[in-house]
């Protein structure tokens, strides 16, 4: 037996006070008789002077010291290692995503039928299967874990209802195999109209899949961008990817506008599963793109959207501060938009600078100017936690998805000197050498910061090809500009933190359906994603805007949704049975016990020695 | 009210004028001649000079020739002499417990022991028995001579009236000391609530001396049933000793059984050597108590 909270035995320190009280009561009233003659006889009759006539005496006394000890007792939270057989766990995972609100020809929507049919899964399995529920939306949630409730399974499921975005369904059932590992007995049932073409893939495997849902048509716009053509700079390219995710041959419309212009529209016929690429010349220089597809009878209207933007590039001015600071500044010029320019440590003044990015060579200021900041081999410095460099002595290890490492290969970077940081808490590795790192990037301080500790000087890394990919990276990462970082997802129900120009104090958020949102800096600032569409973010200092950026929000392809299947999967039997060891809390029986002996108490106060 | 007998005016626990009307016809009952050679009120199974005559009997040398019948001599010539009847004088002893435990009851053992006692006593003197009495208590107290006639009522009276309960009690040692006066045995009266461990000695002592023992076994309602609750520290009224009890139903039941026990063992202790046993209570009325207790146990008749 242990105690969940121990520290409630000093409760029992109680039983001094009922002891005081006892002491202190009022002593108990003289009589004198005539002799005790009798009252011996009576007594030695009884055995009263023996241990049984005591207890009886003390009764009172030791009702209450036993009932505060049993407190004592509950407070502490007795528990006990118990083993309980369970059946294998079981998880329900329901697919929410936009596709499931279709409703089928009788007009109950995928997700009503989804729901009654996991509903009547769950209700045909025996107690003793613990349910998690899972929905599968852009963001996985587990509803309930590991319950024997059915009746809150139930409850949970009635209130499910699709989301309008794509559903991520890997990640949905890479979760419910950690809460019911199939290969261990559990059950996995998926509740999707996905196909089963998706359904075979690996991440279905042992997966038990019940289809809903009836053949709809739909189509799609997997994807959509602009970009200026490389011919005539003041005219934009748009590119649309349309798919026919339906069973049968669909003549669509796909219409682009530019701003708030007339659209442009192509019409074209898609067969059954086929995918077009639609290019639209000469579209009009705007702030935002819409592109669209129409079908007849289209059963699903929240992926026929896209949004693009043109990717205007910042117009960066980058700083190097060093004593070498050609190679770094050679390479930075040959990033497009980006004008660098070299400085001597010594000619460095602090206070006149205005750069978007610093490129701090061998050395760190005192104060850091209000811009990004990459430090080349610094010393150490404690204001970023960043501790003395060392000696790196072997070939470093390259973490995947680095921003700053894209289109770089970095097998030949072997240098003697080279230095390692002990990768400060703030910061993202990109290149470790055992423990330490010897690049690293994050945000500190309301600053991008880079710590480079490979030297960008040596013969083997400034004639390297990636080397100006490299800077590229940099400083595209250092934007001070971009309130996105790289890599980040937009997903509904799941915000974005936005990184905000270091020298802003206020940030605005413009939803596509002009709703604006505006935090102050540092209060943290998000992008909540809810429609499809563009929002708008704008940065300012005071009253001037120092920053505006458009960012691209489109839900995503939704699966194939046409092909539909029979529910199948239901009524599965399990017969692995796991025992499983959990602790048990006993204070509800101790704690029952000590009401119980304050009853036993009142009585015997009440009953037994009452006035009568 | 004071009354006045002989022109002395009469205690409280004296016997009013109705009840002493109703106990002039009773006097003490002795089942067995205690060979008194004093003149007294009431005739005695032993022969003596007395002129009732009572039989003839066939003459034996030392007999008194003045006895002799000489008219039976002439017809049967033989020699028989008369024997008289003789008037027995009865010595009562009125024995008072004087102990602490006396003092308790309402009213107090003591005061109903010495109301009965005062009873007796008039009845005693009034049928010109002897009456002798003492108190009892640690020792053998104050003592009352043997005195014969109504003259000495109220001298038994301001004897009885001196007695105050107090002290312990060692019942068989002051009998011991009474015994030890050598007085005529006859009817002892012992008014004791006996709450002495050697009460039974002390019964058995004065039986052994000769007396016609009875026992007025005085007893209080409060001492019967005790009615209290809690946890109470008893005082015993003599020695100051205390017992705590806890004064549950469970242990006043017990109580009331083992004081039937007890007057149970002293019932049956007594009727085993022929003494009267005469349980009485504190709120009896000395008229019930002289009329109907004592008659229906056959001391008084």
């Amino acid at each position: 037996m242990s105690w969940a909270a121990p520290l409630a035995f000093v409760w029992a320190g109680l039983t001094l006070a009922v002891l005081g009280f006892y002491l202190l009561r009022p002593r108990r009233q003289r009589i004198v008789v005539a002799s005790l003659l009798v009252w011996r006889r009576t007594m030695r009759a009884r055995a009263d002077d023996n241990w049984l006539a005591w207890l009886r005496r003390h009764a009172l006394l030791l009702l209450q010291l036993l009932t505060v000890a049993v407190f004592a007792l509950a407070l502490a939270r007795p528990e006990r290692l118990a083993t309980v057989e369970l059946g294998p766990p079981i998880a329900v995972v329901m697919d929410v995503s936009a596709s499931m609100a279709i409703a089928d020809s009788d007009g109950t929507p995928r997700i009503r039928r989804a729901r009654d049919e996991a509903s009547a899964f769950v209700h045909s399995l025996g107690d003793d299967r613990r349910v998690s529920l899972i929905t599968a939306g852009a963001v996985p949630r587990t509803l309930v874990a590991q319950t024997n409730d059915r009746d809150e399974v139930t409850r949970m499921l009635s209130a499910i209802e699709p989301e309008a975005s794509h559903g991520r369904l890997d990640a949905a059932l890479d979760m419910a195999r950690s809460l019911a590992n199939p290969a261990a007995g559990g059950i996995v049932a998926l509740f999707t109209d996905q196909p089963p073409v998706e359904a075979a893939s690996p991440a279905f495997a042992g997966v038990r899949t019940v289809v809903v849902g009836e053949p709809s048509p739909n189509v799609a716009l997997p994807s959509f961008q602009v970009r200026r053509r490389l011919d005539n700079p003041d005219a934009v390219q748009g590119v649309v990817a349309a798919r026919n995710d339906g069973t049968t041959d669909v003549a669509t419309e796909v219409l682009v506008t530019a701003g708030r212009g007339s659209p442009t529209s192509r019409a074209m016929s898609l067969t059954a599963g086929e995918r077009q690429i639609l290019v639209f010349d000469n579209l009009p220089v705007a702030a935002g793109y819409q592109a669209e597809v129409r079908a007849a009878d289209d059963g699903l209207s929240a992926d026929n959207l896209a949004f693009a933007s043109l990717a205007e590039p910042s117009r960066l001015s980058v700083v190097v501060v060093g004593n070498d600071p050609w190679p770094i500044v050679r390479a930075l010029q040959a990033v497009p938009a980006v004008t660098a320019q070299a400085i001597a440590v010594d000619s460095f003044d602090q206070d006149s600078s205005s750069a978007d990015v610093y490129v701090f060579q061998g050395f760190a200021p005192e104060i850091l100017p209000s811009a990004s900041a990459v430090f080349v081999q610094p010393p150490a410095v404690p204001s970023l936690d960043l501790d003395a460099p060392i000696a790196a002595d072997t070939h470093p290890l390259a973490v995947a998805n680095s921003p700053l490492l894209q289109s770089v290969d970095v097998g030949d970077l072997v240098s003697d000197s080279d230095v390692t940081y002990a990768p400060p808490a703030w910061a993202r590795v990109d290149l470790s050498v055992g423990e330490r790192a010897l690049l690293a990037h994050g945000v500190v301080a309301g600053r991008r910061t880079a710590v480079i500790g490979f030297d960008v000087a040596g013969a083997g890394v400034s004639q390297a090809p990636w080397f100006p990919v490299f800077w590229s990276n940099v400083v595209q990462w250092a934007d001070p500009f971009a309130p996105l970082p790289d890599g980040a997802q937009l997903e509904p129900g799941r915000p974005a933190r936005l990184i905000p120009h270091p020298q802003s104090d206020r940030i605005a958020v413009t939803n596509p359906a002009n709703e604006t949102v505006e935090f102050t800096i540092p209060q943290p600032a998000v992008l909540d994603v809810t429609v499809p569409g563009a929002y708008t973010v704008r940065q300012f200092v005071g009253q001037e805007l120092v920053a505006q950026t458009s960012i691209d929000y489109a839900p995503g392809t939704e699966a194939r949704i046409g092909l539909g299947g029979v529910p199948a999967g239901t009524g599965a039997t399990v017969e692995s049975v796991q025992r499983i060891q959990h602790q048990v809390e006993l204070w509800p029986w101790v704690a029952g016990l000590a009401l119980a002996l304050v009853l036993v108490e009142w009585w015997v106060f009440h009953r037994v020695r009452g006035v009568r | 009210m004071t009354e006045r007998t002989n022109g002395a005016a009469l205690p409280a626990f004296a016997p009013d004028a109705a009840l002493r009307a109703k106990l002039a016809n009773l006097s003490l009952v002795s089942q067995r001649p205690h060979g008194h050679l004093h003149t007294g009120g009431r005739r005695s199974r032993a022969t003596g000079s007395s002129i009732e005559f009572a039989d003839h009997r066939s003459y034996s040398p030392g007999d008194d020739y003045r006895q002799i019948d000489w008219n039976i001599y002439a017809r049967t010539d033989e020699l028989f002499v008369k024997v008289r009847e003789s008037e027995e004088t009865l010595v009562v002893h009125l024995l008072l417990d004087v102990s602490g435990s006396m003092a308790s009851g309402a009213p107090t053992k003591f005061e109903a022991a010495r109301a009965v006692l005062a009873a007796l006593g008039w009845t005693a003197l009034a049928s010109r028995d002897v009456v002798a009495g003492a108190s009892l208590g640690a020792d053998l107290g104050e003592t009352f001579a043997p005195r014969q006639g109504e003259a000495y009522i109220a001298r038994l009276f301001e004897f009885l009236e001196r007695q105050q309960p107090s002290g312990e009690t060692a019942l068989a040692r002051a009998v011991a000391a009474y015994n030890a006066r050598a007085l005529q045995h006859g009817v002892a009266v012992l008014a004791s609530d006996l709450l002495a461990p050697d009460a039974p000695r002390a019964i058995g002592a004065l039986a052994q001396r000769g007396h016609e023992v009875t026992v007025i076994h005085v007893l209080d309602e409060e001492f019967v049933n005790p009615a209290f609750a809690d946890e109470v520290e008893l005082v015993d009224a003599e020695g100051g000793d205390a017992v705590e009890v806890l004064g549950d139903a469970d242990l006043l039941h017990a109580y009331r059984q083992a004081i039937g026990d007890w007057t149970s063992e002293l019932q049956r202790f007594c009727h085993r050597r022929h003494v009267r046993y005469v349980p009485i209570r504190s709120n009896w009325t000395v008229e019930d108590i002289m009329l109907r207790r004592l008659r229906e146990h056959g001391t008084l008749a």
